[in-house]
């Protein structure tokens, strides 16, 4: 791919399409300004934010709503309403109510992503074995030792795909959040290079979001799937 | 006290349970045999606490039962120790006691070099050892056994029962065993019940004096019990 980028580039202008070189080129330069620190910074915290926020309140509807049917029937459509709607008619609505800054971006992603986790933990609850949980209740377990025991070990796995889309979500829709509705972060200089015509820029702030997609695979979801695996495949 | 006072218990239109009443003498074992769905199951998960009767009491002992399943219910992502330990948890036993507690069960169940095994690197007989070792280990005041040994081979089965009543005799508490094999009856029950259902009835009782833990596979009286239920339980003996 980049053998092909390489070839490309050198039948264009690099306003158009700039070579891998031009880009790293650009990533270091913005390094060394200081201005990449600056905005990753921004855009890192704005993004955790919206995860935990998306993530957390997944997880803490989709619990009762998969215990409690009358629950799953309110929120169910809710989430999907929050998910089938374009994260742009989102944005355009942020815009109105919160103007630019750091809310927009992070209401946004927030709403976007959560939808992902609280299906995914309902689908966990549902296919929750009974027996097992029944055994537990013979044996005398109250709630907290339930969840810890039973309830958040069996939804690990289905978690686990919830929260990856829900991470991928978070840096699409937040960056993207940033690019039209906020003059920091890493989607906003982006969009400061576009008019700029810094194509290399561009692309530079583009392989930085690829950067924190991949950092949040590995930091936060290889450690929670190698925990899981222990108890399934031989280890 | 473990019994049940008139119980009635439904599920939707099937009436599985209607005004039963049944009690289980202080150290008794009593064995429960009869076909797949006539109610076992249910009489088993009401004297546990899982389900409600409709009507009618249940009366039981303070605190949770050692209840083995039919099949072993562990939980997968625990090691065999913490699977043994699960009870004991739940009661708040402090962890220096629950380790040794443990450790006499891993022992006496042959299960010690397993410990740190989870659910899915056993075979099928270690694994309900696993679940036996569960029930024993929180010294419950009843037990209730849903055919724990089904599914096991002969000598390994011989073995768990001469093991549950060790247990038993170490400490004799109501048992209630629900069983299909003729001779694990004959050789562990004071009473033997035949049933039929649903709803679930008694059509016969047998008592047995000798005590179980005196009782040999091949002893005349144990020969004597498994042929009369073979009579009651051959098709047409009603």
């Amino acid at each position: 791919m980049m053998a092909a980028w390489s070839v490309l580039a050198a039948f264009y202008p690099s306003i158009l399409l700039p070579s891998p070189l031009e880009v790293v080129a650009a990533l270091c330069s913005l390094a060394a300004s200081g201005e990449l620190a600056r905005e990753l910074a921004t855009t890192v915290w704005r993004l955790l934010v919206a995860f935990a926020l998306g993530g957390g309140l997944g997880i803490a509807l989709g619990v009762p709503a998969g215990r409690a049917r009358p629950l799953a029937a309110l929120l169910r459509p809710i989430m999907a309403v929050l998910a089938g709607v374009p994260p742009i008619s989102w944005l355009a609505l942020a815009l109105i109510w919160f103007g630019t800054g750091s809310l927009a971006p992070i209401v946004v992603a927030w709403l976007v992503a959560m939808p992902a986790v609280f299906v995914a933990t309902l689908e966990g609850m549902r296919a929750l074995d009974r027996d097992l949980a029944d055994m537990a209740r013979a044996f005398g377990l109250q709630r907290l030792d339930m969840l810890r025991e039973v309830y958040l070990p069996a939804l690990t796995p289905h978690l686990l795909s919830g929260l990856s889309t829900a991470a991928a979500l978070t840096v699409r829709v937040g960056v993207m959040g940033e690019f039209l509705a906020s003059s920091t972060g890493v989607g906003s200089a982006m969009a400061l290079a576009r008019t700029r015509l810094e194509t290399a820029e561009v692309l530079a702030w583009v392989v930085v979001a690829l950067g924190l997609l991949m950092l949040a695979e590995g930091l936060l979801l290889r450690p929670l799937a190698r925990r899981a695996a222990v108890w399934r495949k031989e280890g | 006290m473990l019994a049940l006072e008139h119980v009635s218990k439904a599920y939707g239109a099937r009436l599985v349970l209607k005004d039963l009443s049944l009690t289980v003498g202080e150290g008794e074992i009593l064995c429960l045999l009869g076909p797949s769905g006539c109610g076992k199951t249910t009489l088993l998960n009401l004297l546990a606490g899982l389900i409600a009767p409709d009507s009618g009491l249940v009366r039981r002992p303070p605190g949770p039962p050692g209840y083995v399943f039919q099949e072993p219910r562990l939980l997968p992502w625990r090691t065999v120790e913490e699977n043994v330990g699960l009870g004991l948890k739940a009661l708040h036993v402090p962890v220096a006691q629950r380790r040794s507690v443990v450790a006499h069960y891993l022992e006496r169940l042959s299960l010690r070099e397993a410990a740190g095994l989870y659910p899915h690197q056993l075979s099928g007989g270690m694994r309900q050892r696993v679940a036996l070792g569960r029930a024993f280990a929180v010294n419950p005041a009843y037990l209730l056994l849903d055919e724990p040994f089904k599914s096991l081979d002969i000598a390994l089965r011989l073995q768990l029962v001469q093991l549950l009543l060790d247990e038993w005799q170490r400490a004799p508490k109501p048992v209630v065993f629900v069983t299909h094999d003729i001779a694990e009856a004959a050789l562990t029950g004071q009473r033997i019940m035949v049933l039929d259902g649903a709803p679930l009835t008694v059509r016969e009782q047998i008592l047995v004096d000798t005590p179980p833990g005196a009782r040999r596979p091949c002893d005349p009286e144990v020969l004597e019990t498994e042929a009369r239920l073979y009579a009651l339980l051959t098709p047409g003996s009603r």
